[in-house]
């Protein structure tokens, strides 16, 4: 490879990479505070083995999005960076602080689903083939008793 | 400025300005007049319920945070920070008032554990305090009023590998009902307890503001203390835009750790130590994946307590670790194991750092918190390994050490230092200003020492104490 080559490439690669990162950059600082479609991702992988009701699937995730602290819903908002490389980011995540973070983000979305759609209503022995439909309003109505498992038999 | 006469004005209506008030009622005759100046509103369950807030005023617009990474939280209204604790209520350990002459490290109370017991005691009667009364950290004169909640297979099998280092928490969570509560049925939303089943001032002791000999002014912002030769002599608060002065025999200022140094910085009171040493514990959440044995069997939020990493020689070097087993259902991802799973708290217990501090800015106090000591960190920099040891009699497949610390324990501590020697704290044993002897300064702000337990149980303690003290 001749210089003029050599120059003309290494420009065009940090070209293309200063583009790459304005683009990140103006998304990250740009992300919509939606994150609905971050948590129907999420609960659609980490559940696969399970039908999920796709209309009721969206209220679940409006009514999260809507409880959630401003600053978690903005960081699962950023996530959505990562949505069109998912199994990527998912593996690569897999390690280290970084997954104690997102598995601190994506965990509680899993068990609030399993545990606001009833999943568990049948004593911890769920049906897997049933299809999973979420009650409208249950996450924004404080559960009475929400532990399927708690055993709350009077002391003897 | 309009002036009235009490004999007693209490800053505050949480958990240290109602125990004092307790006590107070007691002390005090048919015709005592007691002034409670609360600068939040009366916000019932029923409005927090229906407004999921526990306050409508958010405790982050009542001071400037310099350092927003470390909230302050707290709860302004009407019963303070009742209406949104956990309810855990273990004591301090004997140790805990003697860590200077045991280890060295930080500083001694003025007082041991065997002059607070009775006080415990008190405290936990009048919370329902649920708790294990055979088989106590501990040392008890009275059983706790209330049994114990049930603990789930995983705290069974820590019980039975930690005899002597794994309990049951105590708690006002109730366990059975009470007049005014129902049992605790493992919602794990104890920030907004559903069911009021929690211990609140709302609940239990609200009934103390409607004696006759008690006023309440509630949006009333305690502002200054009034001091006149060397002695209290009221309060001057703001109510809307105006400003009132109320004169009193006696002042107790119950605010919080945050607002009683700003009052007293206010009132021309100086002191190196004065709003210096803000601080709380440190604590980490962590994970564990079990094999083979389910979780979640509870009959509470919070079941456990290990004291295997709290009291012992380490103190002299790194901090003392108390572990709250979690029984809030936390699922784990893996078809058919969702229960296989245990979250557990490491409560570290800081040092004092001068540098972390209230400082009166404006109309509002400042806080500055630099981080925590290197006695704490010392501690969570070998968290792994303290997990280790106290989940070894569970079959751990692994542990999730998150990369940071908990936010927050919600525990604003030790600005206004007790102490017996005048030039290095600001109250003495009784709670009473050094120099201002009707002026007392009540809760966690006076602790010298953060020690790992909860601190509400010994701030509610140390008021009934002040009271009897001040008020005999």
């Amino acid at each position: 490879m001749n210089r003029r080559k050599f120059i003309f490439r290494s420009l065009f690669l940090v070209g293309a990479s200063a583009v790459v990162y304005l683009i990140w950059w103006w998304r990250a600082k740009l992300t919509p505070q939606d994150c609905t479609d971050v948590v129907e991702e999420v609960l659609r992988r980490r559940l696969d083995y399970l039908d999920l009701e796709t209309r009721s699937l969206r209220q679940f995730s409006d009514e999260l999005q809507r409880s959630l602290d401003p600053y978690v819903r903005e960081r699962l908002a950023k996530c959505s960076l990562f949505l069109p490389v998912y199994g990527i980011f998912d593996k690569w995540a897999m390690s280290g602080k970084m997954r104690a973070s997102y598995l601190g983000l994506c965990e509680p979305i899993v068990t609030r689903y399993l545990l606001a759609s009833g999943f568990f209503s049948d004593q911890g022995s769920p049906d897997l083939k049933e299809p999973i439909v979420y009650t409208s309003g249950t996450l924004s109505n404080p559960t009475i008793c929400g532990n399927p498992w708690a055993n709350l038999s009077p002391p003897v | 400025m309009a002036s009235k006469a009490y004999d007693l004005i209490l800053v505050g209506s949480g958990f240290a300005s109602t125990f004092f008030l307790h006590r107070a009622l007691q002390k005090l005759g048919p015709d005592a007049r007691i002034l409670v100046l609360e600068s939040g509103r009366r916000d019932t369950h029923a409005w927090q319920l229906q407004n999921r807030s526990n306050s409508s005023i958010p405790y982050q617009d009542t001071y400037e945070n310099r350092s927003p990474r470390k909230p302050w939280v707290y709860n302004p209204g009407f019963g303070g920070s009742s209406n949104c604790w956990w309810a855990c209520t273990p004591r301090m350990l004997p140790a805990d008032f003697e860590l200077r002459s045991r280890y060295g490290v930080g500083r001694d109370w003025p007082l041991s554990y065997d002059s607070l017991e009775d006080y415990y005691c008190e405290v936990e009667d009048l919370m329902s305090v649920s708790g294990p009364s055979e088989d106590s950290p501990f040392p008890r004169s009275r059983p706790y009023p209330q049994p114990p909640h049930n603990l789930t297979d995983p705290d069974k099998i820590l019980k039975k590998g930690h005899p002597t280092g794994f309990f049951v928490q105590p708690t006002a969570r109730a366990r059975v009902p009470t007049s005014r509560r129902g049992p605790c049925c493992a919602t794990s939303t104890c920030r907004l307890c559903p069911i009021n089943a929690k211990f609140t001032i709302q609940n239990e002791m609200a009934h103390l503001f409607e004696d006759s000999r008690v006023i309440l002014e509630l949006e009333a912002t305690a502002q200054q203390v009034l001091m006149e030769a060397g002695d209290a002599k009221g309060v001057i608060y703001r109510k809307g835009d105006r400003d009132i002065e109320v004169r009193g025999q006696a002042v107790a200022l119950g605010a919080n750790a945050i607002f009683n140094p700003w009052l007293l910085q206010r009132s021309g009171f100086k002191h190196p130590l004065l709003g210096q040493c803000l601080t709380e514990q440190a604590s980490i959440t962590l994970t564990a994946d079990l094999d083979g044995v389910d979780n979640f069997q509870g009959s509470t939020s919070i079941t456990g307590h290990g004291y295997l990493h709290y009291d012992g020689d380490h103190r002299r070097d790194r901090a003392a670790a108390l572990i709250e087993t979690m029984n809030i259902p936390n699922l784990r991802h893996e078809k058919g194991r969702w229960r296989q799973r245990m979250q557990f708290k490491f409560i570290f217990e800081n040092l004092l750092e001068a540098s972390n501090s209230v400082e009166p800015t404006g109309q509002k106090p400042t806080t500055t918190w630099k981080g925590d000591t290197s006695y704490a960190k010392k501690s969570i920099s070998i968290v792994r390994e303290l997990a280790e040891s106290f989940l070894k009699p569970l079959p751990v497949e692994r542990i999730q050490v998150p990369g940071r610390l908990n936010q927050t324990e919600s525990h604003i501590l030790c600005t206004t230092l007790m102490g017996v020697n005048p030039n290095d704290s600001i109250v003495d044993a009784g709670l009473i200003h050094h120099t201002a002897r009707n002026l007392l300064v009540l809760g966690g702000s006076v602790f010298p020492t953060a020690s790992p337990a909860n601190p509400t149980l010994t701030l509610s303690a140390l008021s009934l104490m002040a009271a009897d003290r001040f008020l005999s």
